[in-house]
């Protein structure tokens, strides 16, 4: 036996010769046993004696079982009395006698034969038994050790020998029944390792533990392994014996490897990264982990921010609190990535902006909120600047307008527009531009009933014209109302379009000369003639626009060169 | 229908309606067509015109920027108060080519006496 695994002795397990065979084999030998002895009997007087047929009913019941060793005990019986004891007639000794003392003995015999063949059987039977279970449970551990990738081996010190199992010469990548020693082994391993192998070897020799892992040259590949040992050791502290595993943990290197090393990777992007970043635990809010632009943005080293709250990191002022942090991180989790603009407090109380983007991910097997933090200070500034100086132009312009129509179209808001004009007369939605004649005609109405001179009742009309196409041509439609004022009539006509954009404000209002691609700067120019004041007020959310006429005109208002109508 | 094309001595394009954004495409198409059936001039006549916004406006000042070259006068007759205070915002007057007149025998004559092919500034 070179190795644990290999094959059994078979002597044990050999399988019997068939029943039927031993049926002709016990005659044979009967009749073997008969002829040798009447040859012997002149010589041999044992011969009279029945032990050769319980011989043969031994051997019988040994090779072939029951059967034929009561076919051998009944003929041999037979013969025995037939032949030997029949003819036996001394004239000392009563014949009847010799018989009955022949197959006496016999018969004892037999029994004998019987009960130690029957116990012969049994025991056979058992060592059968157990070298049947030894021989699966040897290729179950095989099997075993194929699959799980670890072989075994022994060290009989006592012979000095080396037994490896089959998996273990496999996983060396040495011809299974190769003879080893230590050296063999050592001579496998790699060479940055077998000086470590060697030391930890000899460590368990004396009594530590052995446990190691290490590498291995198979076939040019290096493998990774890991062995351990359970020495059994004498009362003087020698070496008796050893058995020990190894178990191929290549894939498990390599995976472990390449865990690390993304891991490495991804710190390095966590810690490189413009932007700070907080890992957020999804049912508190609380930082699992921030990257090192938290420590240069918000003043915490990643250790201390570690425990802080969203309360911690956020101005504290409504919107920016706990609660509402919570409610994006609950909608973050929900798959929604929430972009969005955060007053931020860093650790000395200093408030900044930020911009957050909150989005779920899954770290180590957990779900987690992810925060990326862009610091928009300067954004915000500039944004804050640049509002600032759309304020000053548009108040410019403003003001310039009024100034350039004699104080006649005035920028305002729509709530200063509202507010001048107070409670309507009545109120008018136009969406088609067929429409409008019933409006002016509506509007022509109201002005009369309110005693508004003719021919100011014709200017009202050109003028809220003009304003209403503006609403139904740019924004399909709006809202036209009537108001009365002190001394005047006031038509106001709102709508949701586009706007006018403040660039544009002087080009519609001040704009000299004829533009063959707009009507609106003829429009305004037609309103702010006839008018004795136009309010407009404009934003991205539509466009307000207040016609004030007075019911009679007042000639200190009337500027030079102006053209009056004169209704007919 | 308010905007109508009359053939007479030259093509006259007869308002007697509200212009506005309602059917300024109408008004728009008439004097496109007035223009083509009277390479000697035509006449846009607006006296029983009651509305005119800076849409027809528009209009007016369309053909007139195609034609200006033409050296035919476009004669606009006016009627309504109304309409003339919008052209006079506009100063529609003051364009080189333009003739605001009171009737059409005024616009007639203005279109006779001016030669096809001179130009005639007022």
């Amino acid at each position: 036996m070179t190795n644990v695994s290999g094959k059994l002795n078979t002597k044990y397990i050999s399988k019997r010769f068939p029943v039927w065979t031993g049926y002709p084999v016990t005659l044979i030998l009967i009749a073997a046993v008969t002829a040798l002895l009447h040859a012997l009997r002149p010589v041999f007087p044992l011969a009279q004696f029945p032990i050769p047929y319980i011989l043969v009913t031994m051997l019988v019941a040994y090779l072939f079982g029951v059967g034929p060793a009561i076919l051998a005990f009944l003929v041999g019986l037979f013969v025995f009395d037939y032949s030997f004891t029949a003819a036996v007639y001394e004239p000392r000794v009563h014949a009847v006698d010799i018989r009955l003392a022949g197959i006496t003995a016999y018969l004892l015999g037999a029994s004998i034969v019987a009960i130690s063949m029957v116990l012969i059987s049994n025991s056979k039977r058992r060592i059968e038994c157990i070298a049947e279970e030894l021989r699966r449970s040897q290729e179950d551990l095989n099997r075993a050790q194929v699959v799980a990738k670890i072989g075994s081996w022994r060290l009989d010190v006592q012979h000095n020998k080396l037994y490896w199992s089959d998996e273990t010469y496999r996983l060396f990548g040495i011809p299974i029944g190769t003879p080893l020693t230590y050296e063999t082994f050592l001579a496998k391993i790699h060479p940055d390792d077998r000086e470590y192998v060697d030391e930890k070897w000899k460590a368990a020799l004396r009594g530590e533990p052995y446990d190691i892992e290490h590498r291995i040259i198979v076939d040019d590949d290096v493998r990774w392994v890991r062995e351990r040992a359970e020495l059994e050791f004498g009362k003087d502290g020698e070496v008796k014996s050893a058995f020990g595993t190894v178990q191929d943990i290549t894939d498990l290197k390599l995976a472990e490897e390449a865990r690390v090393a993304s891991e490495a990777n991804y710190r390095a992007i966590f810690n490189a990264a413009n932007d700070a970043i907080f890992v957020h635990d999804p049912e508190t809010g609380i930082v699992l982990d921030a990257n090192q632009k938290v420590m240069e943005m918000y003043g915490y080293s990643p250790e201390e921010a570690r425990t802080l709250t969203i309360q911690d990191i956020s101005s504290g002022e409504p919107p920016y609190t706990q609660e509402e942090g919570m409610q994006l991180v609950r909608r973050a989790m929900q798959g929604e990535p929430q972009i969005f603009e955060w007053k931020a407090k860093d650790k000395n109380g200093r408030i900044f902006w930020v911009e957050v983007n909150l989005k779920k991910a899954i770290i180590g097997g957990q779900d987690r909120v992810l925060a990326v933090v862009r610091d928009i200070t300067d954004r915000k500034q500039t944004e804050e600047a640049l509002q600032r100086e759309q304020e000053h132009k548009l108040q410019f312009y403003r003001q310039t307008i009024m100034a350039a129509t004699d104080g006649k179209l005035i920028i305002t808001e729509r709530s200063e527009i509202e507010h001048l004009a107070g409670t309507s007369l009545a109120v008018w939605e136009i969406h088609q531009p067929d429409e409008l004649r019933v409006i002016r005609h509506e509007i022509e109405k109201v002005a009369e009933s309110l005693g508004m001179a003719q021919d100011r009742v014709c200017e009202l009309l050109v003028a809220s014209g003009e304003a209403i196409t503006n609403a139904v041509k740019h924004a399909g439609g709006g809202l036209v109302s009537v108001h009365k004022t002190d001394e005047s009539l006031m038509v106001v006509v709102s709508d949701k379009g586009p706007g006018i954009p403040a660039l544009a404000l002087p080009e519609v209002a001040l704009r000299r000369g004829y533009s063959t691609t707009g009507t609106l700067g003829m429009g305004y120019k037609i309103m702010i003639q006839l008018m004795d004041r136009v309010y407009l007020a404009t934003d991205e959310s539509g466009t307000v626009v207040g016609l004030e006429a007075k019911l009679r005109r007042s000639d200190i208002s009337a500027s030079p060169g102006m053209n009056r109508v004169l209704c007919i | 229908m308010g905007i109508e094309l009359v053939e007479d001595e030259y093509p006259i394009v007869h308002v007697k309606d509200d212009v506005d954004l309602s059917n300024v495409s109408d008004f728009d198409r008439r004097l496109g067509e007035a223009a083509k059936a009277g390479p000697a001039g035509f006449i846009i006549d607006l006296t029983e015109g009651t509305y005119l916004d800076s849409a027809g406006i528009q209009a007016i000042l369309r053909i007139w920027s195609e034609r200006k070259d033409s050296g035919i006068p476009l004669v606009i007759v006016v009627g309504n108060a109304k309409v003339r205070t919008v052209l006079d915002i506009v100063r529609l007057d003051q364009l080189p080519g333009i003739r605001m007149v009171a009737n059409l025998e005024e616009a007639k004559t203005i279109l006779r006496s001016s030669a096809p092919v001179t130009t005639t500034e007022q």
